[in-house]
C-alpha cells in the first residue's frame, strides 16, 4: 500500500510573512514602488525618512554591482573601480544574505531594478522576480492607462497583484 | 583539480585591507582597487545593517554573484575574513572558521605582529596554502 505522493509541494503557511518588503527602481534610480509586509525595525530607526531609506537602498545595490564587476575573478578584462558601465555589463549580483534577512536583486535589460527582502532561509527568488517584472510590472503597471514613464507606479491593482504573486509562491500567507 | 577558493581578504576593524591573496591568476585585482574594495565592503556592511527590516543585523555574510560567491566571517573584534569562491561552493563557513584559527595561531600570536597592521607572516601563508590545497582536493 504505497502512500500517495503529493502532486506539488504545499507552500509553507508561516505565521509571519517570509517576504519583508519590495522596492522597484527605474533606470535613473528613482524608486517607482515600495511595498512592505513585515518591518519591525521602523524606517526612523534606520535611514530616517522613507525617501532616505529608498536612496540608501539604491546606493547599496549600485555599489554592490560595481563591487562585483571589479572583483569578478573569472574575467581577465574586468572593469576597474569607477569605470562607467552600461546596464548588464560585467558581473552582477543576484542576492546577499545578512544575519537577519536576505536581499534578492534583479536588473532587467531596460534598467528596471527589483529588490526583495525576505527571511534568511528563502531559496533563490530569481524566477519570482522575473515573473514580477513580466506579469505584474509590465502586465499590470505599465499597461495601466494612467502610467507615466518616469513617475511612480500607482494603480490600485498593482499592490494586489504583487501580493497575490508572492502569496502564490508561498512567501506571504494566503489571503 | 581546481581549488574552490579564488581570493582571500582580511579587513581590519577600521575597514583597511591587511591581507590579500589570489589563488587564480585571472582573479587578480589591482592593489589600489583591492584597497578600495575593502573599505567599500566595510561601509556596505554598515549600510545593509541599517536597512535591515529586522533589528540586530550584523552585516552581510554571503554575497551571491553571477560568477562567484563571497563569504564573510566577522570576528567578535570586528576583523573580517572574506573568501571569494566558486558559485554554490559548500562548506565555506566551516573553512572560514578554520582560517580564523590559523589567523589567531600564526598572526596574532606572532610577537612581531602589530594588530590592525598589514599581515606579513610567512607561517600564516604556508598554513593557509596547505589548508586550501587540502580542501580543494575534496
Amino acid at each position: 500500500m504505497a502512500p500517495a505522493a503529493p502532486m506539488h509541494p504545499t507552500p509553507p503557511t508561516a505565521p509571519s510573512p517570509l517576504a519583508y518588503n519590495l522596492y522597484i527602481y527605474d533606470r535613473a534610480g528613482k524608486c517607482l514602488h515600495y511595498q512592505e509586509w513585515h518591518r519591525p525595525k521602523s524606517v526612523r530607526q534606520g535611514a530616517g525618512t522613507q525617501a532616505d531609506d529608498q536612496k540608501q537602498m539604491f546606493g547599496l545595490f549600485w555599489t554592490l554591482s560595481n563591487f562585483c564587476a571589479t572583483l569578478n575573478p573569472k574575467d581577465p578584462a574586468k572593469s576597474q573601480l569607477g569605470q562607467l558601465r552600461s546596464v548588464g555589463d560585467g558581473c552582477g549580483f543576484s542576492a546577499f544574505t545578512a544575519s537577519t534577512y536576505k536581499m534578492h536583486f534583479l536588473e532587467t535589460p531596460s534598467g528596471v531594478k527589483f529588490v526583495l527582502n525576505t527571511a534568511r532561509d528563502v531559496g533563490s527568488c530569481r524566477a519570482l522576480l522575473q515573473s514580477l517584472y513580466d506579469d505584474v510590472f509590465v502586465g499590470v503597471g505599465v499597461r495601466s492607462p494612467f502610467y507615466v514613464p518616469g513617475e511612480g507606479v500607482s494603480c490600485d491593482q498593482f499592490d494586489g497583484a504583487v501580493a497575490a504573486l508572492l502569496a502564490q509562491r508561498g512567501l506571504l500567507p494566503a489571503v | 583539480m581546481a581549488s574552490l577558493a579564488l581570493t582571500m581578504y582580511v579587513i581590519n576593524k577600521s575597514g583597511g585591507l591587511v591581507f590579500s591573496k589570489d589563488f587564480a591568476e585571472v582573479a587578480r585585482v589591482e592593489l589600489n582597487d583591492s584597497l578600495r574594495l575593502a573599505s567599500i565592503w566595510h561601509s556596505l556592511n554598515a549600510i545593509s545593517a541599517q536597512l535591515s527590516p529586522l533589528g540586530g543585523c550584523n552585516g552581510i555574510q554571503l554575497l551571491e554573484a553571477d560568477t562567484f560567491d563571497l563569504h564573510c566571517f566577522e570576528t567578535p573584534t570586528g576583523t573580517k575574513l572574506l573568501l571569494v569562491v566558486e558559485p554554490q561552493a559548500q562548506g565555506v563557513p566551516g573553512l572560514l572558521a578554520r582560517i580564523y584559527e590559523l589567523y589567531s595561531d600564526y598572526v596574532l600570536k606572532n610577537p612581531f605582529y602589530e594588530v590592525e597592521q598589514v599581515i606579513k607572516c610567512e607561517l600564516f601563508d604556508e598554513a593557509l596554502g596547505a589548508l586550501l590545497k587540502q580542501q580543494g582536493g575534496l
